[in-house]
């Protein structure tokens, strides 16, 4: 589905990515941890095609097509179906509630198509159809990643990119939305591209996990592995050894 | 003196209308991009002279020159932003500043250079010009249809900003580029839809100004823009309404400043503008519709 082979990635003068391998299956969940500023947001914003790649193989592949992720516009990738909930939520908190999530589905131009996108929106959350006239920004932080997730749903993706979907919520909150993310990859066989630094949570929702350091892959494998590996401990999981 | 008054207003009516056709573009540009264009203005006079060249022709009906006016306002502005402003989207804003002013320079000098410094006459069809009583009031032709045509483009711009597919994408990019571009919003087509728009209201206004003062040259749009500018500060930068709000004001408050005080007074009518200026943004420092930076997250 998602495919990276030695892709080398600079912002500025930053070498922020140093030879990454990845691989998503179809219908896998997967995630990418490490520390802050080891090149996990960079990823995924390469993933977009907001960073340009200098060298390396990345392709997608969704909805029966293949995309070169080196040659595509952000609006090709999203077309084809990689997108992104970005990290910090992002929503516009300026517009409304449903206007946020018309433009989830921007470049959906089928009507019949939307409607049915956002009656499963709302069906998902309840409270977004309740507050849909209200401006993004009244919100409260679980309500606005209910929309920015909402809003990566508009746009019917066949793999689903999440930046710190924890970030910042109430424990309770961030419970709900991870039982969320399992429900969409079980019943909707969507792919999932975790990125998180709260290891633990991410690593007991996804079959298998990269470990990321300062631009490289340092150590991969099954989940559960990973869990009860004495270094991942007490890196990431803060069990002291 | 009420006739007199009500005539004053008129005339700040008319002038304000200008101040705002011009302003809408200062505030959608910045609303997008973050960037005062010092060359707005210049397009106040490109406008003025696509319409030199439409009336002498003498063949249009008048609402196909507005349009035609329009369109040229429309892609000048557009061609502007890809060939100058482009490239140093993401530059630090002082960047911006200058390259804008340069921009300026190299419009009114190619104007100079292509067109010759000595002003034109600019001769509005008869019908513009004859003078109609209105009650107390005895008012052109043009000094009614500048306001209307000013009202309905601004109307129209805001409709399409607050309802169409284009207009939200463009408030999206103008409040969050990162998540606009993650929608699979186009950017660069955003960016230049709001220069297009600003050049095709600011072109009209340039028709009018020329319409109006009867004579053009290719300064003249240097005091329309600042002017516009100021009315932007005041109404509120990145607010179509503010903008409006802003350029009547600052019209209307002119033209009585100059209209009811001693004639000695007259030269000082940009100090007065100048200082309704800081009046304003002392009390509302971000203009009167303006929104606080802090709240836009």
């Amino acid at each position: 589905m998602l495919q990276l082979e030695d892709i080398e990635l600079f912002r500025g003068p930053n070498h922020v990515l140093k030879s990454l391998s990845l691989a998503v299956q179809p219908g896998e969940i997967v995630t990418l941890i490490g520390a802050n500023g080891a090149g996990k947001s960079s990823t995924l914003l390469m993933l977009s095609g907001l960073l340009p790649i200098r060298a390396g193989q990345a392709r997608f592949s969704g909805g029966g097509q293949t995309l070169d992720l080196r040659r595509s516009k952000p609006e090709a990738i999203v077309r084809a179906g990689l997108v992104q909930c970005p990290e910090g939520r992002q929503v516009f908190g300026r517009l409304s509630v449903a206007e946020n999530l018309a433009l989830g589905a921007y470049l959906q131009k089928d009507k019949a198509q939307l409607r049915r996108s956002l009656e499963q929106v709302y069906g998902l959350f309840d409270i977004l159809y309740e507050r849909r006239q209200q401006k993004a920004g009244s919100l409260s932080g679980g309500e606005q990643m209910m929309l920015a997730l909402g809003r990566a749903l508009m746009a019917q993706p066949h793999m689903l990119l999440l930046d710190e979907p924890s970030l910042g919520l109430a424990p309770k909150i961030v419970e709900q939305i991870f039982e969320l993310i399992a429900q969409l990859n079980q019943e909707q066989g969507m792919s999932i591209l975790l990125v998180e630094q709260n290891a633990m949570l991410a690593l007991e929702l996804a079959s298998r996990a990269y470990v990321i350091e300062q631009g490289r892959i340092v150590q991969q494998g099954d989940s559960r592995t990973l869990l009860t590996d004495s270094r991942i401990q007490e890196a990431y999981l803060g069990v002291i050894g | 003196m009420t006739q007199y008054l009500l005539q004053q207003i008129v005339n700040g009516l008319t002038l304000g209308s200008l101040y705002a056709l011009v302003a809408i573009g200062f505030s959608l540009i910045y609303g997008i991009v973050r960037l005062v264009n010092f060359a707005h203005g210049d397009l106040v006079m490109i406008g003025a002279f696509t319409a030199l060249g439409l009336v002498a022709s003498n063949l249009l009906p008048w609402p196909l020159l507005v349009l035609l006016v329009l369109l040229t306002g429309f892609l000048a502005g557009a061609a502007i932003e890809r060939v100058a402003f482009h490239s140093i989207r993401n530059a630090p804003m002082v960047t911006g500043f200058i390259v804008t002013l340069s921009v300026s320079v190299a419009i009114q000098n190619a104007a100079l250079l292509i067109l010759g410094g000595q002003p034109r006459n600019f001769v509005f069809p008869a019908l513009f010009r004859e003078r109609l009583d209105i009650g107390p009031v005895n008012v052109a032709v043009i000094d009614l249809v500048i306001p209307v045509v000013a009202l309905l483009l601004a109307g129209l711009v805001l409709l399409f900003v607050l309802r169409s597919r284009l207009g939200k994408a463009m408030r999206a990019v103008s409040e969050n580029t990162l998540a606009a571009q993650l929608m699979g919003i186009n950017i660069n087509r955003a960016v230049m839809l709001a220069f297009g728009l600003g050049g095709g209201l600011a072109a009209v206004a340039g028709l009018f100004w020329g319409g109006k003062y009867g004579q053009i040259d290719p300064l003249m749009g240097f005091i329309p823009g600042l002017k516009a500018f100021i009315a932007t500060v005041i109404g509120g930068v990145g607010s179509i309404p503010g903008a409006l709000l802003g350029g009547y004001i600052l019209g209307l408050a002119e033209v009585l400043f100059v209209g009811l005080l001693p004639s000695e007074y007259a030269g000082y009518r940009d100090a007065f503008v100048f200082g309704l200026l800081i009046l304003v943004l002392l009390v509302k420092p971000n203009g009167l519709l303006g929104v606080d930076e802090g709240e836009r997250a």
